[in-house]
């Protein structure tokens, strides 16, 4: 009975490593690449690096002229 | 029907040509490439605002999808919706269960929910026609405690629980829509796609593993690491995702290279 549980549970797992196998993979050197212009092409919007004038968690000024 | 040791022997033989697959497209590294690109300056943290109601320790919080408002769980049995902007609570939501690990806010903006050891995923609404917020659903099913869980929208969420297994709701019905076995340690942590289709578990049995929800098997094979990892998050453009794990490194992974990329470790602490 457990015999048979294990075939199956055996058979799925070679299922599943046979599709992973099967994946495309790409080069190291251009998801890197892709991975790097993506960060710089969004640098500029990126409050920590490039913070904005508006920053809206930032304490307003609270003097009031009378 | 297969002899089980021949099935054996073929997983053995498939995992190496995995490996073998993943060392074929490792023509360089990520810091190699990265070698010529300019430093950033150092980045100055400050303390902008402190939000202040809670009685005992907080195990999460979430940003709404308007990073404004935010949600908080807390173990004196509390969530918390603030507006960030003001540090005004907006809601003071009283749990059934204070043991509460996770929460998480819908992106619509309209429910939030939370979870812990009462092994619930419970489901609230923020915008109800009598203007007070309720439980709407309570998710059960899970044997073991509701370690983190992510909106995918406001009729479906994702749940990661200490039962070792990740769970795709449908909230309407108060059902679980599908369930994702595979992990052979509790599932810390979960984090979605930006395509909302794909998520990333993080477990107890030092492996990360990328879903698809269209199609319930772990799509990639188990990126391993080597100690527990708890938290993960996928790069905004999904094209990565990274984990942070008892061995005190932050670890980035290719999906599309299906490898690890870079580790990063606090200067501080120093590398194992």
């Amino acid at each position: 009975m457990s015999q048979a549980g294990t075939v199956m549970q055996a058979q799925k797992m070679v299922e599943q490593l046979r599709e992973q196998a099967a994946l495309d993979r790409i080069k190291v050197s251009d998801s890197s690449r892709d991975l790097i212009s993506y960060v710089q092409q969004n640098e500029a919007m990126d409050p920590l690096v490039n913070p904005a004038e508006n920053n809206p968690f930032k304490e307003r000024n609270k003097c009031i002229l009378l | 029907m297969a002899d089980l040791e021949q099935l054996r022997q073929e997983a053995e033989n498939l995992r190496k040509k995995i490996r073998d697959a993943r060392m074929a497209v490792a023509d360089t590294s990520l810091s190699e490439v990265a070698s010529e690109v300019p430093p950033i300056n150092r980045i100055s943290l400050r303390t902008r605002k402190t939000l202040r109601g809670h009685l005992a320790k907080i195990y999460a919080m979430h940003w709404a999808s308007d990073s404004r408002n935010l949600v908080s769980a807390s173990q004196d049995g509390k969530l918390i919706v603030w507006d960030a902007y003001t540090t005004n609570k907006i809601h003071a939501i009283p749990l059934r269960s204070s043991w509460v690990m996770t929460c998480a806010y819908a992106p619509s903006g309209s429910f939030v929910a939370c979870g812990g050891l009462d092994n619930i995923c419970s489901i609230y609404s923020l915008k109800t026609r009598e203007g007070n917020v309720r439980v709407s659903k309570e998710l059960q099913g899970h044997t073991g405690y509701l370690s983190s869980c992510r909106f995918l929208d406001d009729s479906r969420i994702l749940t990661s629980s200490g039962d070792m297994s990740c769970g795709l709701w449908d909230i309407e019905h108060g059902q679980q829509v599908l369930g994702f076995v595979g992990h052979t340690g509790d599932v810390m942590s979960l984090s979605v796609g930006p395509d909302n289709n794909t998520f990333v578990s993080g477990a107890c049995d030092a492996t990360s593993k990328l879903w698809d929800i269209r199609v319930v098997s772990a799509t990639r094979p188990s990126l391993d690491m080597r100690v527990t990892s708890t938290p993960s998050l996928f790069f905004p453009n999904g094209q990565g995702f990274a984990t942070g794990s008892d061995d005190a490194l932050c670890r980035l992974f290719d999906i599309r290279a299906d490898q690890h990329s870079r580790s990063l470790h606090l200067i501080s602490i120093g590398k194992p």
